[in-house]
């Protein structure tokens, strides 16, 4: 049960930690169950998707990759059916105009106020850190009222407006702790170099953070954006309900039926809302995996 | 880099969602004539339907056969003749609230809010008054909650817990109703259900829809050939079971699984059984909280439920199928996949469910999706008799409960909506689905003719010796959306051996 | 060299001057465009401004009667909701620094911190502290006046022990479970060929909604009576091994187990790629020094390697344990808290939005406050024994 040399020099170039009995092909093994483990459910709810609904309560949606080809058992109709929905195409763009500001806002703030607790002295720094980032452990769900009230004072309820600052405030907490997380672990001399070169604190935030964060707001950047379009609950409060605004996942919620278990609407439903995300993932993937490890090692 | 296909499929994507987007919008541009064409009420169209028309093109390819449309149009358009005997109702129908809107926010969705849709359509037509329905579905009372919590109500709102309307009431959300309305007529015409929601201090709210739930549904088929015969006192319905099962069938369908409600069906086994065991006093101190879930009645209640319940192979799948089966699909064993019923053998039989129940949540339309027609036909094929008799000193009561509109803002308009909404013409249109009872007294009983649900229906409620409400919706929340709730699943899932824990949890749970 | 000069020269006009102004001009960008914006058809009236502007008169008249194109006004309200989102906050930050630049230079060494962070501040001020105070007041209060403890003596009886020790349960295994699994894949994978591959599979779930996630989950836990089909994939796995088809969900205790490996199924993931990186920037030397000294690949990973990245373990145990802590919608959505998988987020939910007990609730959101605050004391700590910059 030896690895084949060959794939020993492939590894060469990679980290230090390169156990041997990594190349056994048990563990290799091990890796894709758990990847094949991690997948299987994702992998249900997409077969089901194209399953006629008439199968779906019937046969495991396994027994559909069984027989590939059993006749009648694939359709697109699902999908006709929530992409044919009135609305639905609303609410795309209702999701991209609440989720892009949402995600694009509470970086600025969040990467200012993250520099500002790293790099300069000021009183009462650590107990307004701690503060902010305490702020992390409050239950979303207690600010709904207080804060619908205000808005309602405000004539803030039901606009874009009103949503994009809730978001932004839910993830600053989140925000400013990631990007703390980073922007201190950056070396001491650039700033030191900086202050000598007489760059005002704005030029050095401009000039040497920023461009050097940039995984770090990419990696917030993706987390926001998730927890942006997948959000129902504040969309729901301070947006309202109406046609207009109603975001993706409160359309594919009414589809779904008040009484219904409806599975095949359910599936390419949630899979649709699936697909940007996903997208937008893959994508950033790279500066993800950079910012979040930037922030924590050590 | 590497980067740049991710970027260019990303960016493609993007094309595509705004082109996707684009291709409806090209028509609206040309749809704007449409839109002013009928000039006499142009407010019709207005902001809330906007979007409407941008879709419309598209749809007819997919869906020739509109379900919303009621099938027959009879005499006129459904709205109340003047002089209707409300002030605001008849300002409203000389067309002096042209222009304005109204918010409503409901439950219903799917094929429900397309009902509630239909039925207020012509009054829309006929006034000028921009009806903006919030249909919401499941997180109906969440945020409902939240909005009256946070002062941003909707004009209107319906409800199924009277308990809830009335707490509403009492922290001071919500509009009396007599003070808005001639409250005499409306006492009149909604004698049964007005009382539930009025209190010392006013009338909370106006019962809209009405449903019975005292229905057992069944093949009609299966019970001809085996010749079975609706069962009229509960022994006779134990001896039923016993048959249908000897015949080699399950004779209960039952299943709860309905998400945060789950439960709410086994206390509504409890109610009817106590309606039919007890008297109407004991039944209502029972809902008081002044009869315990521990006396000897409601324990009886339980354990006669449970005998159903727990009997082996009365109910199919056993006591887990009870609490696991999503509440649509209980029913489902009792059809035949190709509507063949010659020598139909069905997995199981008889199913009680209220009469909102119908072909929407039969398994071929909740296969087939929205618009879907179902080749069942109630009547034909499935039949619906009353849940029998146990005590004959206690009659043949019914169980009953009803959606109630709540008014939580005061404007002309809004008062126009709630009166029109209080007269049958206000579900007219959702009757003539042959799928909805008006909670108003005074509707034509000939409305209801040839539907067979809606004539059972009445039938049960004009026999009735006692109709009972819902007692889980009138108790506090804690228990009658809580704890009865929760316990009663603990109750099927144990089958039956924690009976004296569970009625004391529920005890227990009852606010001070 | 006169170039350089000239350029510095321009540039010292520009932030000194020109700065400011922007700075003026961004605030008042802001203040209108939040006017602007606060009208739930802002995007209308706005591309009526703009058809007003280049004359289709016609076509304003109709978007402000709520005709139109709502889908142009809409992409037109959201870059304009961009550019003064961005835009306007950038400007106003450039701006302001440049203001307080005019200053002198002590009082600029004061307040500049503070331009940095009042937005921030402010923002989670109305947002998150003013409704943790109100609810820790109202946790306090009673309606009938004089009982300051209702509340709490309500939440300590009955269920809630129950609730408590769920919370206790998802809060360790939960935790445990996501970051013991994300170091253990971390470890594994660095030595796959495919390595970003298999990361992307581990990571997939971060990006699903909870509606999608709960569908998934269905699908798996699903339960049919014995002899039906089993469409739930675990029931069917193990029927086809000769078991009875069992209720995951709905069996206690296994059920918050059962709830809980949705969650590790979620966040092993987040875990997992911090923990990876974390282990690639242990430098060389270490590991083979540790080789050198004979030890197995097991020991050097658990006790060289771990400790190394210990501050990245507790970085990424804290946020799950919040996380983890503050679970609702799992719950909510799979069980709704019955056959007793019950934790405090929900039952908060059900006792405010079902109960119309605000007190309680808020005794509740209380309670997890206060249980989550002394981790996030722990994470703070950790973070300046890291060292704060400066």
């Amino acid at each position: 049960m030896t690895a084949p040399a060959r794939s020993v020099e492939r590894g060469a170039a990679r980290s230090a930690w390169r156990p041997a009995f990594l190349q056994r092909a048990p563990v290799r093994f091990a890796v894709i169950a758990i990847c094949v483990l991690w997948t299987l459910p994702t992998l249900g709810l997409f077969v089901t998707s194209f399953r006629n609904p008439r199968d779906i309560t019937v046969t495991g949606w396994w027994e559909a990759l069984l027989q590939p080809f059993r006749e009648g058992q694939w359709t697109l109709s699902n999908y006709n059916l929530v992409l044919g929905t009135e609305g639905m195409s609303d609410a795309f763009l209702n999701s991209l105009i609440v989720t892009i500001p949402a995600t694009v806002i509470p970086i600025t703030i969040a990467a200012f106020a993250a520099y500002a607790f790293a790099w300069i002295k000021f009183p009462g720094r650590s107990v307004l850190f701690a503060l902010v980032v305490g702020l992390l452990v409050v239950p979303l769900q207690m600010s709904l009222i207080p804060i619908l009230r205000l808005y309602s004072d405000a004539g803030l309820y039901g606009t874009f407006l009103g949503i994009w600052l809730a978001h932004t405030a839910f993830g600053l907490p989140l925000a400013i702790y990631l990007l703390y997380n980073f922007i201190s672990q950056l070396p001491r001399d650039l700033f030191e170099s900086a202050a000598i070169d007489g760059a005002t604190h704005f030029q050095t935030f401009m000039r040497i953070v920023l461009p050097l964060s940039v995984p770090a707001l990419g990696a917030f950047a993706i987390f926001q954006f998730l927890w942006v379009w997948n959000d129902l609950l504040v969309a729901l409060v301070f947006l309202g309900v109406g046609a207009e605004q109603r975001v993706m996942p409160a359309a594919l919620y009414q589809l779904v039926g008040s009484r219904g278990e409806q599975w095949h609407i359910l599936t390419a439903g949630a899979f649709l809302t699936m697909i940007l995300p996903l997208t937008v993932f893959l994508v950033l993937q790279r500066a993800f995996v950079r910012g979040i490890l930037a922030g924590s090692v050590k | 880099m590497r980067k740049q296909p991710w970027l260019v499929s990303l960016v493609v994507l993007a094309l595509l969602a705004v082109a996707c987007q684009a291709a409806p919008v090209a028509s609206p541009t040309a749809a704007p004539p449409a839109a002013t064409d009928p000039p006499a009420a142009p407010a019709t169209t207005a902001p809330t339907d906007a979007p409407g028309p941008t879709d419309e093109p598209a749809e007819p390819t997919d869906e020739p056969a509109e379900p919303t449309d009621p099938p027959t149009e009879p005499t006129g358009p459904a709205v109340p003749s003047t002089p209707s005997g409300y002030t605001e109702l008849d300002a409203a129908l000389a067309g002096d609230y042209t222009g304005t809107a109204v918010s409503i926010q409901t439950q219903w969705i799917g094929g429900e809010g397309a009902n509630f849709s239909a039925a207020l359509a012509d009054f829309i037509a006929a006034t000028g008054i921009t009806i903006q329905v919030d249909s919401i579905g499941s997180s109906h009372e969440t945020v409902l909650r939240t909005r009256i919590q946070g002062g941003q109500p909707p004009d209107l709102a319906m409800l199924a817990q009277p308990t809830a309307v009335l707490a509403y009431g009492a922290e001071g959300s919500l509009i009396d109703v007599s003070t808005i309305m001639d409250v005499e007529k409306l006492r009149n015409e909604h004698e049964a259900t007005i009382g539930l929601v009025s209190t010392d201090d006013g009338v909370w709210g106006i019962p809209y829809k009405a449903d019975v739930k005292s229905t057992v549904w069944y093949p009609i088929h299966y019970f001809e050939a085996n010749n079975f015969q609706v069962p009229t006192t509960w022994d006779e319905m134990i001896a039923l079971s016993d048959a249908i099962l000897a015949a080699g069938s399950a004779p209960w369908c039952m299943g709860m699984e309905a998400g945060t409600a789950t439960g709410w069906q086994f206390t509504d086994w409890v109610e009817e059984v106590m309606l039919r065991t007890t008297s109407p006093e004991n039944y209502n101190a029972w809902i008081a909280g002044e009869l315990p879930f521990t006396s000897p009645e409601v324990r009886n209640a339980f354990e006669m439920v449970g005998e159903l319940m727990f009997t082996e192979g009365y109910v199919f799948g056993g006591t887990t199928a009870i609490v696991e089966t999503p509440q649509t699909q209980p029913f489902d064993p009792a059809f035949p996949v190709d509507d063949n019923w010659d020598g139909f053998t069905p997995g199981c039989v008889m199913h009680k469910i209220p009469t909102w129940y119908g072909p929407d949540f039969f398994p071929d339309v909740r296969a087939g999706g929205p618009g879907t027609e179902t080749m069942y036909e109630i009547g034909e094929d499935i039949g619906i008799f009353y849940l029998p008799m146990i005590d004959p000193a206690y009659g043949e009561p019914a169980l009953g409960s009803a959606d109630t509109l709540m008014v939580l803002r005061d404007r002309p308009e809004v008062r126009a909506v709630a009166q029109f909404l209080s007269t049958p013409q206000g579900i007219q249109r959702w009757i003539e689905t042959g799928s909805a009872i008006s909670a108003n007294t005074t509707t034509p009983q000939e409305w209801y003719a040839g539907f067979y649900k809606l004539d059972v229906a009445a039938g049960i409620v004009n026999n009735a010796s006692y109709l009972g409400f819902d007692a889980s919706d009138l108790m506090p929340p804690e228990v009658g959306a809580g704890t009865f709730w929760t316990q009663g699943v603990e109750y099927i899932r144990n089958g039956g051996t924690n009976l004296d824990q569970v009625l004391q949890n529920i005890d227990a749970s009852w606010p001070e | 060299m006169a170039d350089a000069e000239n350029a510095r020269e321009r540039e010292t006009t520009f932030s000194r001057f020109l700065l400011p102004v922007l700075g003026v001009l961004g605030i008042v960008i802001i203040l209108v465009g939040v006017r602007l914006l606060a009208d739930p058809r802002a995007g209308q009236n706005i591309l009526a401004s703009i058809y007003d502007l280049i004359g289709n008169s016609e076509g304003a008249e109709a978007l402000r009667r709520g005709l139109g194109d709502v889908l142009l006004a809409k992409i037109v309200l959201a870059v304009v909701a961009l550019a003064i989102g961005v835009g306007g906050v950038w400007m106003l930050y450039s701006g302001v620094s440049a203001l307080v630049g005019l200053l002198n230079p002590g009082l600029q060494q004061r307040i500049i911190p503070w331009v940095f962070i009042v937005p921030a501040l402010l923002l989670v001020g109305i947002y998150l502290v003013y409704p943790t105070i109100a609810t820790i007041l109202a946790s306090f209060t009673d309606g009938t006046g004089g009982d300051f403890l209702r509340h709490y003596r309500d939440i300590t009886a009955g269920p809630f022990l129950l609730i408590f020790r769920n919370n206790l349960i998802w809060l360790i295994v939960g935790t445990l479970g996501s970051v013991g699994l994300g170091l253990l894949i971390a470890g594994l994978v660095d030595r796959v060929r495919r390595e970003a591959l298999a990361k992307t599979f581990i990571f997939l779930p971060l990006a699903i909604s909870l509606v999608g996630a709960s569908v998934i989950w269905r699908f798996v836990y699903q339960w049919r009576p014995e002899g039906q089909p089993q469409y739930g994939l675990l029931n069917a796995v193990w029927t086809a091994f000769g078991g009875d088809p069992v209720p995951w969900t709905s069996t206690p205790p296994g059920n918050t187990f059962a709830l809980i490996v949705i969650m590790i199924w979620l966040q092993t993931g987040f875990a997992m790629v911090v923990l990876s990186a974390a282990i690639k920037g242990v430098s060389v030397e270490v590991i083979e020094a540790a080789r050198l000294d004979g030890a197995n690949e097991r020991q050097t990973f658990f006790q060289v390697i771990v400790p190394i990245i210990k501050g990245s373990i507790i970085t990424v145990a804290t946020t799950i344990a919040i996380v983890v802590l503050k679970i609702f919608d799992i719950v909510y959505v799979m069980t709704g808290g019955r056959n007793e998988t019950d934790v405090v987020a929900n039952r908060m939910f059900l006792e405010m939005f079902q109960f119309f007990n605000d007190g309680r609730a808020a005794a509740l959101a209380t309670v997890l406050f206060l249980a989550v605050l002394p981790i996030m004391i722990i994470n703070v700590r950790n973070l300046r024994r890291q060292g704060i910059g400066a």
